[in-house]
Protein backbone atom coordinates (compact mmCIF):
# COMPACT_ATOMS: atom_id res chain seq x y z
CA UNK A 1 0.00 0.00 0.00
CA UNK A 2 1.58 3.43 -0.81
CA UNK A 3 0.40 5.66 1.81
CA UNK A 4 0.01 9.70 0.73
CA UNK A 5 0.62 11.47 3.29
CA UNK A 6 2.86 9.90 5.81
CA UNK A 7 6.28 9.12 5.10
CA UNK A 8 6.49 5.92 3.74
CA UNK A 9 8.90 3.50 4.78
CA UNK A 10 9.32 1.51 1.55
CA UNK A 11 8.19 3.85 -1.30
CA UNK A 12 9.76 7.03 -0.17
CA UNK A 13 12.84 5.63 1.31
CA UNK A 14 13.30 4.20 -2.54
CA UNK A 15 12.62 8.00 -3.83
CA UNK A 16 15.17 9.70 -1.47
CA UNK A 17 18.10 6.80 -2.31
CA UNK A 18 17.26 7.48 -5.91
CA UNK A 19 17.55 11.05 -5.72
CA UNK A 20 21.04 10.36 -3.12
CA UNK A 21 21.98 7.81 -5.98
CA UNK A 22 21.88 10.29 -8.86
CA UNK A 23 23.40 13.01 -7.02
CA UNK A 24 26.41 11.62 -6.30
CA UNK A 25 26.32 9.88 -9.51
CA UNK A 26 26.32 13.60 -11.09
CA UNK A 27 28.27 15.76 -8.86
CA UNK A 28 27.06 19.33 -9.14
CA UNK A 29 23.53 18.54 -10.59
CA UNK A 30 21.22 19.07 -7.45
CA UNK A 31 18.61 16.51 -7.22
CA UNK A 32 15.36 17.04 -5.24
CA UNK A 33 13.89 14.79 -2.30
CA UNK A 34 10.92 17.51 -1.53
CA UNK A 35 7.86 15.26 -1.99
CA UNK A 36 9.32 13.11 0.29
CA UNK A 37 10.81 15.81 3.12
CA UNK A 38 6.95 17.35 3.25
CA UNK A 39 5.41 14.43 4.88
CA UNK A 40 8.10 14.76 7.58
CA UNK A 41 8.39 17.60 10.82
CA UNK A 42 9.89 20.54 9.11
CA UNK A 43 13.20 20.72 11.34
CA UNK A 44 15.64 18.83 9.92
CA UNK A 45 13.46 16.81 8.12
CA UNK A 46 16.04 16.22 4.76
CA UNK A 47 18.97 14.63 7.35
CA UNK A 48 15.48 12.41 8.89
CA UNK A 49 14.85 11.47 5.25
CA UNK A 50 18.50 10.51 4.37
CA UNK A 51 18.91 8.77 7.65
CA UNK A 52 15.98 6.78 7.37
CA UNK A 53 16.79 5.69 4.37
CA UNK A 54 20.73 4.69 4.92
CA UNK A 55 20.67 3.62 9.07
CA UNK A 56 19.84 0.70 10.65
CA UNK A 57 21.43 -1.00 13.66
CA UNK A 58 24.50 -2.55 10.64
CA UNK A 59 25.46 1.39 10.59
CA UNK A 60 27.26 3.78 13.32
CA UNK A 61 26.42 7.45 12.95
CA UNK A 62 27.54 10.81 14.33
CA UNK A 63 25.08 14.25 14.34
CA UNK A 64 27.52 17.24 14.82
CA UNK A 65 25.84 19.75 17.76
CA UNK A 66 22.16 18.61 18.48
CA UNK A 67 21.60 15.66 20.98
CA UNK A 68 17.88 16.01 19.67
CA UNK A 69 18.57 14.57 16.18
CA UNK A 70 20.80 12.00 17.21
CA UNK A 71 17.71 10.97 19.47
CA UNK A 72 15.32 11.36 16.93
CA UNK A 73 17.69 9.13 14.55
CA UNK A 74 18.12 6.21 16.67
CA UNK A 75 14.64 6.01 17.77
CA UNK A 76 13.45 5.98 14.34
CA UNK A 77 16.44 3.75 12.77
CA UNK A 78 17.95 1.71 15.57
CA UNK A 79 21.37 3.16 14.06
CA UNK A 80 24.43 3.13 16.43
CA UNK A 81 25.50 6.42 17.73
CA UNK A 82 29.22 6.99 17.89
CA UNK A 83 32.08 9.51 17.79
CA UNK A 84 32.53 10.98 14.84
CA UNK A 85 35.86 9.04 14.10
CA UNK A 86 33.67 5.78 13.73
CA UNK A 87 31.03 7.00 12.03
CA UNK A 88 29.83 5.86 9.26
CA UNK A 89 27.34 8.32 8.49
CA UNK A 90 27.52 12.13 9.83
CA UNK A 91 24.70 14.82 10.19
CA UNK A 92 25.53 18.66 10.02
CA UNK A 93 22.25 20.72 10.65
CA UNK A 94 21.87 23.86 9.56
CA UNK A 95 23.82 26.06 12.78
CA UNK A 96 26.91 23.67 12.72
CA UNK A 97 27.78 23.80 8.82
CA UNK A 98 30.40 25.89 9.89
CA UNK A 99 32.25 22.84 11.59
CA UNK A 100 33.73 21.25 8.48
CA UNK A 101 37.22 21.71 10.51
CA UNK A 102 36.72 19.33 13.27
CA UNK A 103 34.54 17.39 11.69
CA UNK A 104 36.91 15.94 8.05
CA UNK A 105 39.44 16.17 10.30
CA UNK A 106 37.76 13.13 12.77
CA UNK A 107 36.08 11.54 10.40
CA UNK A 108 36.59 8.38 9.42
CA UNK A 109 38.30 8.63 5.61
CA UNK A 110 38.36 4.28 4.72
CA UNK A 111 41.70 2.45 4.08
CA UNK A 112 43.41 1.61 1.03
CA UNK A 113 41.83 -1.77 1.05
CA UNK A 114 38.98 -1.07 1.95
CA UNK A 115 38.07 2.39 1.19
CA UNK A 116 34.24 1.99 1.27
CA UNK A 117 34.76 2.04 5.16
CA UNK A 118 34.57 5.70 5.57
CA UNK A 119 32.20 8.37 6.41
CA UNK A 120 29.57 10.20 4.48
CA UNK A 121 28.75 13.15 5.71
CA UNK A 122 25.20 15.18 5.22
CA UNK A 123 25.37 18.93 5.40
CA UNK A 124 22.46 21.04 5.43
CA UNK A 125 22.85 24.70 3.73
CA UNK A 126 20.31 27.11 3.89
CA UNK A 127 20.45 26.82 -0.18
CA UNK A 128 22.90 25.64 -2.61
CA UNK A 129 23.13 28.83 -5.07
CA UNK A 130 24.49 32.14 -4.23
CA UNK A 131 27.79 32.06 -3.56
CA UNK A 132 30.85 32.22 -5.73
CA UNK A 133 31.25 30.78 -9.14
CA UNK A 134 33.39 27.35 -8.71
CA UNK A 135 33.90 24.65 -10.97
CA UNK A 136 33.80 21.18 -10.33
CA UNK A 137 35.75 18.32 -12.04
CA UNK A 138 35.69 14.52 -11.59
CA UNK A 139 33.89 11.36 -12.25
CA UNK A 140 30.46 12.06 -12.98
CA UNK A 141 30.75 15.32 -14.47
CA UNK A 142 30.90 16.27 -17.85
CA UNK A 143 34.69 17.88 -18.74
CA UNK A 144 33.62 20.55 -15.78
CA UNK A 145 30.50 22.03 -14.39
CA UNK A 146 29.72 25.68 -12.74
CA UNK A 147 27.97 25.91 -9.59
CA UNK A 148 27.19 28.68 -7.17
CA UNK A 149 27.31 26.43 -3.99
CA UNK A 150 27.51 29.35 -1.28
CA UNK A 151 30.84 30.00 1.14
CA UNK A 152 29.57 27.84 3.59
CA UNK A 153 29.45 24.98 1.63
CA UNK A 154 32.61 25.87 -0.10
CA UNK A 155 34.18 25.88 2.36
CA UNK A 156 33.45 21.76 3.07
CA UNK A 157 34.98 20.94 -0.64
CA UNK A 158 38.17 23.47 0.13
CA UNK A 159 38.87 21.78 3.72
CA UNK A 160 38.62 18.20 2.05
CA UNK A 161 40.61 19.10 -0.98
CA UNK A 162 43.21 20.35 1.29
CA UNK A 163 43.44 16.98 3.72
CA UNK A 164 44.53 15.52 -0.07
CA UNK A 165 42.65 12.07 1.42
CA UNK A 166 45.69 9.49 -0.85
CA UNK A 167 42.44 8.43 -3.29
CA UNK A 168 40.23 5.79 -3.16
CA UNK A 169 40.54 7.00 0.75
CA UNK A 170 38.40 10.05 1.11
CA UNK A 171 34.68 11.66 2.70
CA UNK A 172 31.74 11.74 0.81
CA UNK A 173 29.95 15.05 1.11
CA UNK A 174 25.84 15.50 0.42
CA UNK A 175 24.64 19.07 0.86
CA UNK A 176 21.11 19.28 1.75
CA UNK A 177 18.44 22.19 1.24
CA UNK A 178 15.20 22.47 3.93
CA UNK A 179 13.44 22.38 0.36
CA UNK A 180 15.15 19.35 -0.26
CA UNK A 181 17.09 19.52 -2.78
CA UNK A 182 20.53 17.19 -2.86
CA UNK A 183 23.86 18.12 -4.24
CA UNK A 184 26.95 15.41 -3.76
CA UNK A 185 30.27 15.56 -4.04
CA UNK A 186 31.91 12.31 -4.05
CA UNK A 187 35.17 12.02 -2.79
CA UNK A 188 37.43 12.60 -6.08
CA UNK A 189 35.51 15.52 -6.96
CA UNK A 190 37.72 19.17 -6.82
CA UNK A 191 36.71 22.07 -6.99
CA UNK A 192 38.36 25.76 -7.98
CA UNK A 193 37.82 29.23 -8.44
CA UNK A 194 36.46 30.76 -11.76
CA UNK A 195 39.72 32.61 -12.22
CA UNK A 196 41.57 28.95 -12.44
CA UNK A 197 38.90 27.66 -14.58
CA UNK A 198 39.68 30.22 -16.90
CA UNK A 199 43.03 29.47 -16.66
CA UNK A 200 42.85 26.33 -17.52
CA UNK A 201 40.25 26.42 -20.84
CA UNK B 1 2.40 -6.92 -2.32
CA UNK B 2 0.59 -10.09 -3.72
CA UNK B 3 2.10 -12.18 -6.42
CA UNK B 4 0.54 -13.93 -9.02
CA UNK B 5 0.07 -17.16 -6.81
CA UNK B 6 -1.66 -14.95 -3.90
CA UNK B 7 1.59 -14.96 -1.89
CA UNK B 8 2.40 -11.52 -0.12
CA UNK B 9 6.05 -10.46 -0.48
CA UNK B 10 7.46 -6.79 0.60
CA UNK B 11 7.67 -4.56 -2.80
CA UNK B 12 10.18 -5.96 -4.72
CA UNK B 13 10.58 -9.29 -2.83
CA UNK B 14 13.75 -8.45 -0.61
CA UNK B 15 13.05 -6.89 2.92
CA UNK B 16 13.75 -3.13 3.66
CA UNK B 17 17.13 -3.97 5.47
CA UNK B 18 18.21 -6.09 2.94
CA UNK B 19 17.94 -3.29 0.27
CA UNK B 20 19.34 -0.84 2.91
CA UNK B 21 22.39 -2.71 2.56
CA UNK B 22 22.49 -2.63 -1.43
CA UNK B 23 21.73 0.90 -1.32
CA UNK B 24 24.54 1.97 0.88
CA UNK B 25 26.72 -0.52 -0.85
CA UNK B 26 25.74 0.80 -4.50
CA UNK B 27 26.47 4.60 -3.07
CA UNK B 28 29.90 3.52 -1.86
CA UNK B 29 30.42 2.08 -5.36
CA UNK B 30 29.12 5.04 -7.09
CA UNK B 31 31.68 7.73 -5.31
CA UNK B 32 34.41 4.90 -5.82
CA UNK B 33 34.15 4.57 -9.49
CA UNK B 34 35.38 0.43 -10.66
CA UNK B 35 35.75 -0.62 -6.87
CA UNK B 36 34.37 -3.80 -5.58
CA UNK B 37 32.34 -2.93 -2.76
CA UNK B 38 31.10 -5.97 -0.37
CA UNK B 39 27.86 -6.95 0.49
CA UNK B 40 25.44 -9.85 2.01
CA UNK B 41 24.03 -11.48 -1.17
CA UNK B 42 20.83 -12.25 -0.12
CA UNK B 43 18.95 -15.79 -1.14
CA UNK B 44 16.60 -15.15 -3.78
CA UNK B 45 14.30 -17.20 -6.09
CA UNK B 46 16.33 -18.19 -8.50
CA UNK B 47 19.72 -19.96 -7.90
CA UNK B 48 23.22 -17.78 -7.63
CA UNK B 49 24.97 -17.14 -10.90
CA UNK B 50 21.91 -16.54 -12.86
CA UNK B 51 21.67 -13.25 -12.18
CA UNK B 52 21.07 -12.72 -8.94
CA UNK B 53 23.76 -9.80 -8.42
CA UNK B 54 21.86 -7.86 -10.75
CA UNK B 55 18.68 -8.75 -9.87
CA UNK B 56 19.37 -7.41 -5.91
CA UNK B 57 20.57 -4.08 -7.58
CA UNK B 58 17.27 -3.72 -9.83
CA UNK B 59 15.32 -4.95 -6.26
CA UNK B 60 17.05 -2.02 -4.65
CA UNK B 61 16.48 0.53 -7.44
CA UNK B 62 13.35 0.06 -8.40
CA UNK B 63 9.91 2.22 -8.31
CA UNK B 64 6.26 1.61 -8.80
CA UNK B 65 6.55 4.15 -11.46
CA UNK B 66 9.97 3.04 -12.99
CA UNK B 67 9.48 1.20 -16.55
CA UNK B 68 12.33 -2.41 -16.62
CA UNK B 69 13.83 -4.02 -19.64
CA UNK B 70 15.83 -7.37 -19.00
CA UNK B 71 17.87 -8.82 -21.66
CA UNK B 72 19.84 -11.59 -21.41
CA UNK B 73 22.91 -11.55 -24.63
CA UNK B 74 20.85 -9.09 -26.07
CA UNK B 75 17.16 -10.79 -26.13
CA UNK B 76 14.34 -10.05 -24.62
CA UNK B 77 13.05 -13.36 -24.56
CA UNK B 78 15.57 -15.70 -23.53
CA UNK B 79 14.48 -18.01 -20.62
CA UNK B 80 17.11 -16.08 -18.11
CA UNK B 81 15.65 -12.40 -19.37
CA UNK B 82 11.64 -13.52 -19.31
CA UNK B 83 12.04 -15.54 -15.69
CA UNK B 84 13.74 -11.91 -14.23
CA UNK B 85 11.06 -10.23 -16.12
CA UNK B 86 8.53 -12.17 -14.47
CA UNK B 87 9.54 -12.17 -10.81
CA UNK B 88 10.66 -8.50 -10.86
CA UNK B 89 6.81 -7.75 -12.31
CA UNK B 90 4.99 -10.28 -9.88
CA UNK B 91 6.37 -8.30 -6.96
CA UNK B 92 6.95 -5.06 -8.05
CA UNK B 93 3.73 -4.70 -10.70
CA UNK B 94 6.08 -2.37 -12.65
CA UNK B 95 5.58 -1.92 -16.72
CA UNK B 96 7.88 -4.06 -18.57
CA UNK B 97 9.38 -2.97 -22.00
CA UNK B 98 11.72 -4.31 -25.05
CA UNK B 99 12.03 -0.36 -26.33
CA UNK B 100 15.10 1.00 -24.93
CA UNK B 101 14.18 3.98 -25.18
CA UNK B 102 11.41 3.53 -22.94
CA UNK B 103 12.96 1.77 -19.96
CA UNK B 104 14.03 3.90 -16.99
CA UNK B 105 16.28 0.60 -15.77
CA UNK B 106 17.52 -2.07 -17.76
CA UNK B 107 18.99 -5.32 -16.27
CA UNK B 108 21.27 -7.27 -18.85
CA UNK B 109 23.77 -9.92 -18.78
CA UNK B 110 26.66 -9.93 -21.00
CA UNK B 111 25.74 -6.63 -23.76
CA UNK B 112 25.12 -3.19 -23.65
CA UNK B 113 22.11 -2.13 -26.22
CA UNK B 114 22.50 -0.23 -29.36
CA UNK B 115 20.92 2.74 -28.60
CA UNK B 116 22.85 4.75 -26.85
CA UNK B 117 21.56 5.18 -23.50
CA UNK B 118 20.12 8.58 -21.72
CA UNK B 119 21.20 10.56 -18.73
CA UNK B 120 17.85 9.46 -17.11
CA UNK B 121 18.65 5.65 -17.59
CA UNK B 122 20.88 3.42 -15.07
CA UNK B 123 21.93 -0.04 -16.44
CA UNK B 124 22.29 -2.96 -14.61
CA UNK B 125 24.61 -5.80 -15.48
CA UNK B 126 24.97 -9.19 -14.08
CA UNK B 127 28.54 -10.36 -13.58
CA UNK B 128 29.63 -13.51 -12.80
CA UNK B 129 33.52 -13.08 -11.97
CA UNK B 130 34.03 -9.49 -10.60
CA UNK B 131 37.69 -9.73 -9.80
CA UNK B 132 39.82 -9.30 -12.47
CA UNK B 133 42.91 -10.15 -10.68
CA UNK B 134 41.47 -13.97 -9.45
CA UNK B 135 43.69 -15.28 -12.13
CA UNK B 136 46.54 -13.63 -10.33
CA UNK B 137 45.85 -14.76 -7.10
CA UNK B 138 43.14 -16.70 -5.64
CA UNK B 139 42.56 -15.24 -2.30
CA UNK B 140 40.60 -12.10 -1.80
CA UNK B 141 42.63 -11.09 0.74
CA UNK B 142 45.71 -10.55 -1.49
CA UNK B 143 43.79 -9.24 -4.40
CA UNK B 144 42.16 -6.60 -2.06
CA UNK B 145 45.82 -5.57 -1.18
CA UNK B 146 46.83 -5.68 -4.97
CA UNK B 147 43.40 -3.05 -5.85
CA UNK B 148 45.03 -0.79 -2.91
CA UNK B 149 48.36 -0.92 -4.64
CA UNK B 150 47.36 -0.47 -7.88
CA UNK B 151 49.73 -3.40 -7.94
CA UNK B 152 48.25 -4.47 -11.41
CA UNK B 153 51.46 -6.00 -13.29
CA UNK B 154 49.62 -10.06 -13.20
CA UNK B 155 46.75 -8.65 -15.36
CA UNK B 156 49.17 -7.22 -17.96
CA UNK B 157 51.64 -10.45 -17.95
CA UNK B 158 47.90 -12.62 -18.44
CA UNK B 159 47.83 -10.99 -21.58
CA UNK B 160 51.18 -10.80 -22.64
CA UNK B 161 50.69 -14.82 -21.87
CA UNK B 162 47.61 -14.85 -24.26
CA UNK B 163 49.79 -12.60 -26.89
CA UNK B 164 51.77 -15.31 -27.32
CA UNK B 165 49.84 -18.12 -26.83
CA UNK B 166 47.12 -16.93 -29.23
CA UNK B 167 48.13 -14.23 -31.31
CA UNK B 168 46.06 -11.34 -29.44
CA UNK B 169 46.05 -10.02 -26.15
CA UNK B 170 42.26 -9.25 -26.45
CA UNK B 171 39.86 -11.79 -24.65
CA UNK B 172 36.51 -12.62 -26.44
CA UNK B 173 34.38 -11.26 -23.67
CA UNK B 174 34.75 -9.67 -20.34
CA UNK B 175 38.17 -7.59 -21.42
CA UNK B 176 39.93 -5.76 -18.81
CA UNK B 177 39.59 -1.61 -18.43
CA UNK B 178 40.58 1.05 -16.48
CA UNK B 179 38.13 3.24 -14.51
CA UNK B 180 39.23 6.69 -14.24
CA UNK B 181 42.97 5.89 -14.56
CA UNK B 182 42.75 3.89 -11.28
CA UNK B 183 40.76 0.58 -10.69
CA UNK B 184 41.20 -2.10 -13.52
CA UNK B 185 37.80 -3.28 -13.49
CA UNK B 186 35.93 -6.47 -15.04
CA UNK B 187 33.22 -5.35 -17.43
CA UNK B 188 30.79 -8.62 -17.34
CA UNK B 189 31.45 -10.56 -19.52
CA UNK B 190 30.13 -8.67 -22.69
CA UNK B 191 31.78 -8.18 -25.96
CA UNK B 192 34.50 -5.72 -26.83
CA UNK B 193 32.32 -4.23 -28.95
CA UNK B 194 30.67 -3.23 -25.71
CA UNK B 195 33.66 -1.72 -23.84
CA UNK B 196 33.74 1.33 -25.79
CA UNK B 197 30.60 2.26 -24.66
CA UNK B 198 31.23 2.40 -20.84
CA UNK B 199 33.61 5.23 -21.36
CA UNK B 200 32.60 8.72 -21.05
CA UNK B 201 29.08 7.51 -21.10
CA UNK B 202 25.53 9.57 -19.93
CA UNK B 203 24.06 6.88 -17.90
CA UNK B 204 25.00 5.19 -14.78
CA UNK B 205 26.31 1.42 -15.03
CA UNK B 206 25.86 -0.73 -12.11
CA UNK B 207 27.40 -4.37 -11.83
CA UNK B 208 26.25 -6.82 -9.07
CA UNK B 209 28.10 -10.05 -8.76
CA UNK B 210 25.45 -11.83 -6.32
CA UNK B 211 27.46 -15.34 -6.16
CA UNK B 212 30.83 -13.18 -5.14
CA UNK B 213 28.83 -10.78 -3.71
CA UNK B 214 30.58 -7.83 -4.81
CA UNK B 215 29.00 -4.42 -6.25
CA UNK B 216 30.91 -1.69 -8.84
CA UNK B 217 29.94 1.34 -10.62
CA UNK B 218 30.82 3.40 -13.14
CA UNK B 219 29.61 7.15 -13.09
CA UNK B 220 28.30 8.95 -16.15
CA UNK B 221 31.13 10.68 -17.42
CA UNK B 222 33.99 8.49 -16.49
CA UNK B 223 37.37 7.60 -18.05
CA UNK B 224 36.94 3.38 -19.35
CA UNK B 225 40.18 2.53 -20.92
CA UNK B 226 40.42 -1.07 -22.50
CA UNK B 227 43.60 -2.93 -21.83
CA UNK B 228 45.77 -2.88 -24.52
CA UNK B 229 49.70 -2.90 -25.06
CA UNK B 230 51.33 0.36 -27.43
CA UNK B 231 51.73 -2.03 -30.12
CA UNK B 232 48.63 -3.75 -29.97
CA UNK B 233 46.20 -0.98 -30.14
CA UNK B 234 42.32 -2.28 -28.60
CA UNK B 235 40.81 -3.75 -31.61
CA UNK B 236 36.47 -4.62 -31.15
CA UNK B 237 35.34 -7.31 -32.94
CA UNK B 238 35.45 -6.78 -36.69
CA UNK B 239 31.46 -6.61 -37.71
CA UNK B 240 32.18 -5.26 -41.18
CA UNK B 241 30.32 -6.54 -43.92
CA UNK B 242 28.20 -8.13 -41.97
CA UNK B 243 24.48 -7.49 -42.26
CA UNK B 244 21.23 -8.39 -39.83
CA UNK B 245 18.87 -10.87 -41.98
CA UNK B 246 15.55 -9.94 -40.53
CA UNK B 247 16.43 -5.78 -40.34
CA UNK B 248 19.15 -5.15 -42.66
CA UNK B 249 21.18 -3.20 -40.23
CA UNK B 250 25.20 -3.26 -40.53
CA UNK B 251 27.90 -2.20 -37.83
CA UNK B 252 25.90 -3.66 -34.78
CA UNK B 253 26.79 -6.63 -32.66
CA UNK B 254 25.45 -10.03 -34.30
CA UNK B 255 24.26 -13.34 -33.59
CA UNK B 256 25.73 -15.91 -36.04
CA UNK B 257 23.58 -18.81 -37.11
CA UNK B 258 24.99 -21.62 -39.06
CA UNK B 259 22.67 -23.44 -41.08
CA UNK B 260 23.93 -27.59 -40.89
CA UNK B 261 21.87 -29.00 -44.14
CA UNK B 262 22.82 -26.19 -46.29
CA UNK B 263 26.33 -25.06 -44.46
CA UNK B 264 24.93 -21.10 -44.79
CA UNK B 265 25.90 -18.78 -42.63
CA UNK B 266 23.44 -15.86 -41.25
CA UNK B 267 23.91 -12.88 -39.17
CA UNK B 268 20.95 -11.16 -37.15
CA UNK B 269 21.47 -8.63 -34.89
CA UNK B 270 21.96 -9.82 -30.72
CA UNK B 271 19.97 -6.76 -29.58
CA UNK B 272 16.39 -8.25 -30.29
CA UNK B 273 14.89 -5.00 -29.05
CA UNK B 274 16.72 -3.13 -31.28
CA UNK B 275 15.91 -5.64 -34.09
CA UNK B 276 12.44 -5.45 -33.65
CA UNK B 277 12.35 -1.72 -33.36
CA UNK B 278 13.89 -1.25 -37.05
CA UNK B 279 11.78 -4.13 -38.52
CA UNK B 280 8.49 -1.64 -37.02
CA UNK B 281 9.90 1.32 -38.32
CA UNK B 282 10.33 -0.61 -42.03
CA UNK B 283 6.97 -1.93 -41.79
CA UNK B 284 5.15 1.71 -41.11
CA UNK B 285 6.94 3.23 -43.58
CA UNK B 286 6.11 0.01 -46.14
CA UNK B 287 2.60 0.88 -45.09
CA UNK B 288 2.68 4.95 -45.15
CA UNK B 289 4.09 4.39 -48.65
CA UNK B 290 1.50 1.97 -49.88
CA UNK B 291 -1.45 4.13 -47.93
Amino acid sequence: MITEARFDPVFDCQQVFKALMNALARPGVVASIRPSIEKLPAEHAPLVASGLTLLDNWRKFAVFGCDALARQLRELTYGVPAPLEEADYIFIPLSCSAAFREVLSRAKPGTLPEPHKSATVFIMLERLTGGQPAWLRGPGVDGSLEISLPEEGQAWLRARQEMAFEFPCGIDLIFLTPQGDVLGAPRKITMGGNDEWVMSR
Amino acid sequence: MQTNNGQDYNFAFLDEGSKREIRRAILHAIAIAGYQVPFGSRELPIGRGWGTGGIQLTMSLIGPHDRLKVIDQGNDDSVNAVSIKRLLQATTGVETTTDTAQADIIQSRHRIPEEPLRADQVLVLQVPTPEPLRSVDAHEEVTRQLHADAEYTGIWVNLFEQLLTRGSPFRGADHPVTVDGRYVMNPSPIPRYDNPKLHEAQCLYLFGAGREKKIYAVPPHTSVVSLAFDDHPFRQEDMSGRKCRLCGAENVYFDEIFDPQTGERFYQCSDTGYCLKRRNAQQDNKEESHG
